[in-house]
């Protein structure tokens, strides 16, 4: 018998012989996978060991009556000792007034998520994983580079999402993840639900080594002042979710630890430029964020974050669309899946020729430390490239400071779109010591 | 414990070994884990989880390896997690991947290592417990009504047993615990956010009047620099004359060295020189020396390695002159250095690495102070410099106070820290919105010139590197006095 099937019945037959459980629901994940990284330009090393994992692993929500709640992992050992455990989850059941019910779906959107070539790597065609680092190892040596890292991740999960009203959700997903690193100074990654075909390995080898190459030459030390800051996508993503996307979440903006509050989202105040729009779509086939429901049922979708400016849903869970008599919205997986779009945008490369003088930022040291809510950075861009005059000088360091949230509201902060990305970059004033 | 029902299994895995011609090392894991989040007086969650099963390493006799790791404990799984490991390290050697055999010079190891824990998970009822930690929760809201505030409380009951194939069988426990207030002050469209915790092994965090007390001090800190902050002013950046607190020295100690010093990253290392690490040479001042190991009853404890090696005590810098490396068993041979039983891992899916534990700064002859931390103000900060010569009256020193996280690339050697608040030192203090801590490696240390106050080593975290988080905590003496230094930067408008 198929495992969830198993857990289903001895809930189903647990209820009946309880009265006082009287809904639940789980999500099961059934996984294995394959890793395989390359160290110092070495393949398969003891810190970069081919790998093989397999896990079982969930979450399983237990509504008892008057409001009580249980939350807990799922893992192979709880559903084997079923009998023995839902002694002790009846007994770490907790009181909310706030708790949520089951949520009963309309209709789930089919998305594609599957991809047979991943299946075949972490079984019998394990040499595309080893080709695919050495492909990059040997390309990225040969372009001059001294130093390579990189890692390959691919795993096959069998989810499951089943409640006791009969809502059943089985499907299986691939995600693949790989990147290269050059000299300690810049990577790139590959993150999606399929293997990659030649021309996406080509993009993110290509990225690597060309900004690996332009981080070699050192650029004169600059005078600390005002200064333009250029966050190429990946790096405007990184401010969009630490400083946009974490105030967003209803559980924060309802217990006001969020930026923003209930009202702000009632009245739909304006928060960044009028024509910015914040989307969130988790229906694009077979990306990293893609997903046919949340855990608790609710449908992925495209929903509008911010529109024209303005503030339009938090982020919400059951529990939290209920506190507030909004309906649930999807979740960002992972933080990601979130797309920012303006109205005018130079290509990225167009805008980069317009710079006079600015930083093009493509790493940073302690975004994770920054408080979220207050909108402001402080943070070491160690690896950055100067720009005068349109040109590409060379590497340089700084200290940047200024306000992400605040810059997104002003007419002087410009987009550039780059082909093959989600997002675009970003160009926004700030101030840089070196 | 636990996993002292899994000898079957650990004899399995030598005669499958054995049949193959390997070496492996087998870690066996079993964790227990409650959470439970108070969020402004009400239950948001309790959660309880279970982790258990073993990961398989071997090693043909060329040195290639294969990884094998499964949530399940049964002999049949061994077989299948042993099979896969070894067609891994078949493939390894057929794409030439690096070899690696240091493993061999391991010496055996038979020990047993309980902390049995005061009071462990079902020392309170769940609804005293939950009860608890809503009156913590409550106390700080209650502080002002521009607060709020979320509480979390976790306990982890963590078991481990490795074996190899020379006979090593060790088991030990690592139980832990935490407290952890996030506080956040609103008012207007200014939001401002700080932290407090406490560490622990068990329930005595919030059982213990001590703690509690310690708790409540470090919470009523927090909350009002969260409040203060909003209507604290940007600092202009520069390089100042620092005072940082202990919890920001672990941070110095963590980014600025211990990270540096972790040898399976020699190679790139600034501390390193053509893949050998640089011992001998001069880091910082002669009264300073840098110290990592672990301490019984430590949020950040681990007595054995991950490769079931005792773990040591290492001076990484001693007083000045950097003596030794993190060095786990694959690299120190080739960094030149001592093997120091430096291997940790998140949990039994994971690979060996070179970690810290509790790492800590310690100065000769360090200034008296006989108040807690929770207690110094800014003021009496100022005076006790004033008093011993370390502060002249009108000079700018900025008392940097609160640990936010810190990250650092060993390879270039630049690190950065956060704090939660900045104080400009003098008769009246001025508030500063908190800036990033920016330095360099090899010249920071050498600008530490003083430090106040015994040692206070409880400063607790999560380190995060090749996609493993691990406890760690360390300290200093209460205050470490930093002169300005063109490479150290303080961020700010």
């Amino acid at each position: 018998m198929e495992l969830f099937q198993r857990l289903s019945d001895l809930l189903t037959d647990y209820s009946k012989s309880d009265a006082d459980l009287q809904d639940w629901r789980f999500d099961l994940h059934e996984i294995r996978g394959l890793e395989i990284g390359l160290k110092d330009n070495r393949i398969g090393g003891p810190y970069t060991t081919p790998t093989y994992k397999r896990s079982t692993s969930g979450e399983l929500y237990l509504i008892w009556k008057d409001q009580r709640f249980t939350s807990t992992k799922l893992d192979l050992k709880a559903i084997e000792a079923f009998h023995n455990k839902i002694g002790t989850w009846k007994a770490t059941a907790y009181h909310d007034p706030n708790g949520a019910g089951l949520f009963a779906p309309q209709q789930i959107p089919e998305v594609l998520v599957e991809d047979n070539q991943v299946k075949a790597v972490i079984g019998e065609d394990i040499q595309k994983s080893f080709e695919l680092l050495d492909q990059g190892l040997k390309r990225l040596l040969a372009m001059g580079l001294h130093k390579v890292d990189g890692k390959l991740k691919c795993y096959e999960d069998l989810r499951t999402i089943a409640n006791s009203q009969g809502f059943l959700q089985r499907y299986c997903q691939t995600p693949v993840d790989f990147y290269f690193e050059v000299n300690d100074s810049y990577g790139s990654s590959y993150q999606e639900k399929k293997w990659p075909d030649q021309s996406a390995i080509n993009r993110i080898i290509d990225q690597t080594g060309r900004f690996g190459k332009l981080l070699e030459k050192p650029a004169p030390v600059l005078k600390s002042g005002p200064m333009k800051l250029l966050f190429p996508p990946d790096i405007l993503e990184a401010f969009l979710s630490h400083y946009l996307i974490n105030n967003l979440y209803g559980s924060l903006v309802v217990n006001r630890q969020s930026r923003f509050t209930i009202e702000d989202f009632q009245n739909k105040l304006p928060v960044l430029r009028d024509d910015i729009q914040l989307q969130l779509n988790n229906l694009i086939p077979w990306r990293s964020f893609t997903y046919p429901c949340t855990n608790e049922g609710v449908p992925g979708g495209e929903i509008w974050l911010i529109k024209d400016g303005c503030l339009q849903t938090p982020i919400l869970s059951v529990k939290y669309g209920q506190r507030i008599g909004w309906p649930p919205t999807p979740l960002p997986a992972g933080g990601r899946g979130v797309f920012l779009k303006t109205g005018n945008s130079l290509s990225w490369e167009e805008l980069i020729k317009t710079i006079d003088r600015g930083l093009i930022v493509l790493s940073v040291l302690g975004l994770h430390t920054q408080d979220s809510t207050s909108g402001s950075f402080s943070l070491t861009a160690d690896q950055s490239l100067l720009v005068e005059n349109g040109q590409i000088i060379g590497k340089t360091k700084a200290v940047i400071n200024g306000d992400f949230l605040n810059s997104l509201t002003l007419n002087d902060s410009q987009f550039g779109t780059v082909a093959g990305e989600d997002n675009p970059g970003l160009v926004m004033m700030a101030t840089a010591s070196f | 414990m636990r996993v002292d029902s899994n000898t079957q299994i650990i004899e399995f895995c030598h005669r499958l070994a054995k049949d193959n011609e390997l070496y492996f090392i087998a870690r066996i894991q079993s964790r227990q884990d409650l959470t439970v989040t108070i969020n402004n007086g009400q239950t948001e969650d309790i959660n309880t989880g279970a982790l258990e099963g073993i990961g398989i390493q071997v090693f043909n006799q060329k040195g290639f390896m294969g990884f094998a790791a499964a949530d399940q404990l049964s002999i049949e799984v061994t077989q299948e997690l042993m099979n896969k490991a070894v067609f891994l390290a078949k493939q390894a050697e057929a794409y030439k991947g690096e070899s690696n055999l240091e493993i061999l010079k391991a010496p055996p190891l038979k020990k047993r290592l309980e902390i049995r824990a005061d009071f462990p998970f079902d020392s309170l009822p769940l609804n005293e417990t939950e009860e608890r930690l809503r009156k913590l929760n409550q106390e700080v809201a209650a502080i002002d009504g521009q607060l709020s505030v979320r509480t979390l409380l976790r306990l982890t009951d963590e078991e481990w047993r490795i074996a190899r194939s020379d006979g090593t069988d060790v088991v030990f426990n690592t139980p832990r615990s935490f407290v952890y207030h996030v506080i956040t002050a609103k008012s207007g469209s200014r939001t401002t956010t700080t932290y407090a915790n406490l560490p622990g092994t068990d329930l005595r965090v919030i059982i213990e009047a001590h703690y509690l007390d310690l708790l409540k001090k470090r919470a009523q800190k927090a909350a009002q620099l969260s409040l203060d902050l909003l209507t604290a002013e940007d600092l202009p950046a520069g390089n100042y004359k620092l005072v940082i607190d202990y919890a920001l020295a672990k941070g110095l100690a963590h980014e600025a060295f211990g990270h540096a010093a972790e040898t399976d990253a020699i190679e790139s290392s600034i501390l390193g020189e053509n893949g050998r690490m640089k011992t001998g040479m001069i880091v910082a001042n002669p009264k300073l020396s840098i110290i990592d190991g672990p301490i019984p009853g430590d949020y950040a404890y681990q007595p054995i390695s991950a490769v079931g090696i005792e773990r040591q005590t290492v001076k990484i810098v001693d007083h000045g002159l950097l003596k030794a490396g993190l060095a786990d068993i694959f690299s120190a041979t080739r960094a030149g250095v001592q093997y120091t039983g430096a291997e940790r891992v998140e949990n039994f899916y994971h690979l060996p690495i070179a970690r810290m534990s509790n790492i800590r700064i310690e100065m000769d002859d360090p200034i008296l102070m006989d108040l807690p931390p929770e207690s110094i103000q800014p003021d009496h900060l100022y005076q006790t410099l004033l008093e011993n010569g370390l502060a002249e009256p009108d000079e700018k020193i900025l008392y940097l106070t609160g640990f936010q996280g810190g990250q650092v690339n060993p390879a270039f050697g630049d690190f950065v820290f956060h704090c939660s608040g900045i104080y400009q030192l003098g008769e009246r203090p001025v508030l500063y919105k908190p800036a990033i801590f920016s330095g360099k490696v090899l010249s920071v240390l050498k600008s530490v010139t003083a430090a106040l106050g015994p040692l206070q080593v409880d400063a607790m975290g999560t380190c995060g590197k090749m996609g493993q988080g691990v406890p760690s905590c360390g300290g200093s003496h209460l205050f470490l006095v930093i002169a300005a230094n063109p490479e150290i930067m303080i961020g700010g408008k």
